[in-house]
């Protein structure tokens, strides 16, 4: 057992000597109160804006936020000691004494160390399979557990560290609720919650808040460490895909090897298993019907693919400009379009990864000899809008990047133009209002899975403005036909797209 | 939509469509009189709804159109007039000659159709009507650009297709907005925003030089382009981008009434109240199964009517087409400013052209009401 988490202390020590965060929280503990009230003054700008209340916040906020790259995360980092029922103790008028920023100080090294731990704890040499072997639930239910096993762990990692010649800063977590005070007796029977919590969310992964709650200490230390194993399987599948400097099994035109595929299955196993652990973990379900429910196993073999086309886009992205891409384009196509098509497949064979491998050879074969995907508009319609339904739970819509948001979603409306064009006879005379209606609906899903739902009221205005600037933008490139017959559908539905992308973009804001 | 709580006009556009060249609604109203758009079920034949001295009283502190006050002589004359005094019917009388005449000839020419009666008549009529139509409903001073006409309301029914499993109705609520913003926004010199005083100086100055930066790029990418099935979604794109990182959702409304094409619409209709005054334009907007693509049909109000002509009754009347007169006639909605009480056509439009004459006098100029639509929004 000790000799167990000194392993674990000894990979910690490892990851973290030469990671971003670690930076920052040497640099924190390295700050004196003196040069902490220079900026934070300048921070808020005057004398008299300096509560306690705000010196407090500010500070937590500063390192939190430049400690975690995330935005959406590091807010949720913050707000966690709110919702488990804490308050910050100061008030909001009075001089901010040194015990205010010692407070934030500890409060917000606290949370950079514990937002660390699933990023460090885990051994890069590991294979999924083998992590449950480094028993990190065993370190997170010390930590979660007493002030008394949570020093126990800063010794062993203080130790750590020590021995590498890292600069002294103590692995202290026990400042975590350092100038907060609990609203009720129940709160402070929360704190294992809180701890794991920090943790929880640090690994990017939904989680529904509800069944955490209820979880006592056992359940709670095997949830965090599932949550942990989770991540870093991803990550492992993701890097596996990607490849090293001397190994690079999918960069185009190889479309990995039957090895390679049958490893990556037993990743991707590893990975179910895992998230069936985290039941409280949002990410791996699937919404049917109003009903959101576990992933299934072809959910997951989609979830694969997914991650190869993410891949190889990376690879298109990169190679432009150097002579067309086209059969990789059609390859990435091929993939996308017939995505449930080979998860059957697979799912139902015993060697998935050579039925895996020879799916893709087959394709790159279509692709190489010049076959254009042909998807009929309507799958890929559904097939786009559950692709990006997927993205934005991955992504977890915390900064939207604007060209990566109209990469996500313009897939969409291309198929909706697809569908129109290919109903014309049918529609005839409805056609325009049949396109608006369409894309009203799929926009309102969308901003639905943003949780964006009330903005739909401001989408019909909104598009239209974009519609008429854009009018002038065309005329301004010399084109006169703006206005002709033949491209009404286009126009609608581009302008339904610039709409989207416009309410998306500046909710994040 | 912005619902006001209390009485108060405001720019109201109507379009369904996003393209900007198609067609487009603009006027003056007061949406929080019936708390938004204003929805109708017709009443029942022969149910009578209105309590006759509540429809001829006339709310009374304004000087402008104080025509009926309850308790003036004229008005205990003008019954609300019976059935069959309606124009419509009234050859029905004469008809009635007819089957008497005609019963004779029974024998002689055999067994035909009898002509119907006047019961039978109202009886096929209202079975015409009743399909349970649901009016989408907003009185006020509207400019319609299709027709090049102004009117006095607007009547939408509203009715649902369905074409491959998606629903087209014929009217959404979404399509109406009403602007309450008391500020408009316009880009300078430098590309920066700023916030200005809406007044027909500032109108339409918001062009964005957006659009020539991105046309400008857009143009380096594309080279040159001359036709648009090569670059279409482009420069929606663009401006979306552009406009994200430039102005806040909760500006952009200002952005959008200083914007050239709104500018264009609304220099449209206060050209129209400037030129025609503001009184009754005795037409309304109506679009329902018979008139799919809108129409703007001749309307007299009848309680107007009813001081000069005293056989005519109050109530909505389209001397053109009479039957739709008779379907208007039965609508009914809910006012809700004030005491809530259930109101008909006529009466919601003179309501609020009241309303109207009280605000802007009977010869407002173009920057009168600009300030009256832009003052005192929620900003």
């Amino acid at each position: 057992m000790k000799t167990m988490l000194t392993n674990l202390a000894r990979t910690i020590g490892s990851n973290l000597q030469y990671s971003f965060i670690y930076r920052v929280i040497q640099e924190i503990s390295r700050t004196d109160s003196y040069t902490l009230r220079q900026k934070v003054q300048k921070k808020l700008g005057s004398e008299e804006a300096m509560t306690p209340i705000a010196v407090f916040e500010s500070i937590r906020e500063y390192y939190i936020t430049r400690g975690i790259n995330d935005e959406s995360i590091a807010e949720q980092l913050l707000k966690i000691p709110k919702w488990i029922g804490y308050r910050p103790v100061f008030g909001n008028s009075g001089y901010a004494g040194d015990e205010v920023f010692i407070a934030a100080k500890n409060s917000a090294l606290a949370t950079l160390w514990l937002a660390a731990i699933p990023n460090v704890t885990v051994s890069r040499t590991a294979l999924p399979g083998e992590y449950r072997e480094q028993d990190v639930e065993t370190l997170v239910s010390k930590i979660i557990h007493s002030p008394t096993t949570r020093r126990e762990i800063s010794l062993l990692l203080n130790i750590e560290f020590e021995r590498r010649g890292m600069n002294p800063s103590d692995f202290a977590i026990e400042g975590i609720l350092d100038g907060f005070e609990a609203n009720s007796e129940i709160s402070n029977n929360r704190r294992p919650i809180l701890f794991s919590l920090f943790i929880m969310i640090s690994t990017c992964l939904e989680l529904d808040l509800d069944q955490i709650l209820i979880l006592d200490e056992k359940n709670l230390a095997r949830q965090t460490a599932s949550f942990i194993y989770a991540k870093q399987t991803m990550e492992f599948i993701r890097s596996t895909i990607q490849g090293s400097d001397k190994k690079t099994p999918f960069d185009w035109p190889i479309v990995g090897s039957r090895k390679i595929c049958n490893h990556i299955f037993s990743y991707l196993d590893t990975l179910r298993d895992f998230a069936t652990d985290a039941h409280a973990c949002k990410t791996f379900e699937t919404v049917f019907q109003d009903q959101s429910m576990k992933m299934t196993e072809i959910d997951f073999i989609m979830l694969l693919l997914d991650m190869i086309c993410d891949h190889y886009e990376g690879i298109m992205e990169s190679k432009k400009g150097r002579g067309k891409q086209e059969d990789l384009q059609n390859f990435i196509k091929f993939i996308r379009g017939e995505r449930g098509r080979i998860a059957q497949e697979v799912i139902g064979s015993d060697e998935r990864g050579v039925i895996l491998y020879n799916q893709l050879q087959e394709l790159k074969r279509r692709a190489k000899a010049g076959h254009k995907p042909y998807v009929s508009p309507e799958k890929k319609y559904r097939d786009s809008l559950n692709a990006l339904e997927l993205r934005v739970k991955m992504r977890r819509s915390g900064k939207t990047d604007g060209k990566e948001l109209v990469k996500d979603v313009s897939p969409v409306f291309d198929a909706i133009t697809e569908i129109i064009n290919k109903n014309k006879d049918i529609l005839r005379e409805d056609t325009d209002q049949f396109t608006e209606a369409l894309c009203f609906e799929t926009c309102f899903r969308i901003l639905e899975y943003l949780d964006l739902g009330h903005l739909i009221m401001d989408l019909p205005w909104v598009c239209r403005f974009i519609a008429e600037e854009a009018v002038k933008g065309y005329t301004m490139m010399g084109i006169y036909d703006v206005m002709s017959e033949e491209h009404r559908t286009e126009r609608i539905v581009a302008a339904f797209m610039g709409g989207i992308t416009y309410l998306v973009l500046q909710s994040n804001k | 939509m912005y619902v006001p709580e209390e009485r108060v006009l405001r720019l109201v556009e109507i379009q369904e469509s996003v393209l900007p060249e198609e067609e487009w609604i603009i006027g003056v109203s007061d949406l929080g009189y019936f708390k938004g758009v204003g929805f109708s079920m017709p009443l029942a034949f022969g149910e009578d709804p209105f309590d006759e001295e509540d429809l001829l009283m006339v709310e009374g502190d304004d000087k402008h159109f104080q025509l009926i006050n309850k308790g003036d002589k004229i008005l205990h004359p003008v019954e609300r007039t019976e059935i069959d005094d309606d124009p419509l019917l009234e050859y029905a009388t004469n008809m009635e000659l007819e089957v008497i005449s005609s019963s004779d000839s029974i024998e002689r020419d055999g067994v035909h159709p009898d002509i119907l009666d006047e019961y039978d008549l109202v009886v096929s009529m209202e079975q015409d009507l009743s399909k349970g139509n649901l009016y989408a409903f907003l009185p006020g001073l509207f400019y319609c650009s299709s027709h090049h006409a102004s009117v006095d309301a607007i009547l939408v029914e509203v009715t649902q297709r369905d074409i491959f499993g998606m629903t087209l109705p014929s009217f959404r609520p979404e399509d109406v907005r009403s602007f309450d913003v008391s500020k408009g926004i316009v880009v300078d010199e430098e590309g920066k925003t700023k916030t200005v005083e809406m007044s027909t100086d500032t109108l339409g100055k918001f062009t964005i030089d957006i659009s020539s930066e991105i046309a400008e790029s857009a143009m380096e990418i594309a080279g040159e382009v001359t036709s648009m099935g090569e670059v279409t979604g482009t420069q929606e794109i663009e401006v979306a981008l552009a406009l994200a990182d430039r102005i806040p959702v909760q500006d952009l409304k200002e952005a959008y009434v200083s914007g050239a094409i709104l500018a264009g619409k609304l220099m449209t209709l206060m050209h129209d109240i400037e030129t025609k005054g503001l009184r009754l334009r005795n037409r309304i907007y109506v679009r329902n199964e018979r008139f799919p693509n809108g129409k703007i049909i001749s309307v007299n109000y009848g309680i107007l009517h009813s001081i000069i002509e005293l056989c005519s009754r109050p109530g909505i009347d389209c001397p053109q087409e009479v039957d739709l007169g008779m379907e208007l006639r039965r609508l009914s909605f809910t006012r809700l400013v004030g005491a809530g009480k259930e109101v008909d056509v006529e009466e919601a439009i003179l309501d609020l052209f009241r309303l109207l004459q009280q605000e802007f006098g009977s010869n407002a100029t173009k920057d009168q009401i600009l300030r009256l639509l832009f003052s005192g929004g929620n900003q």
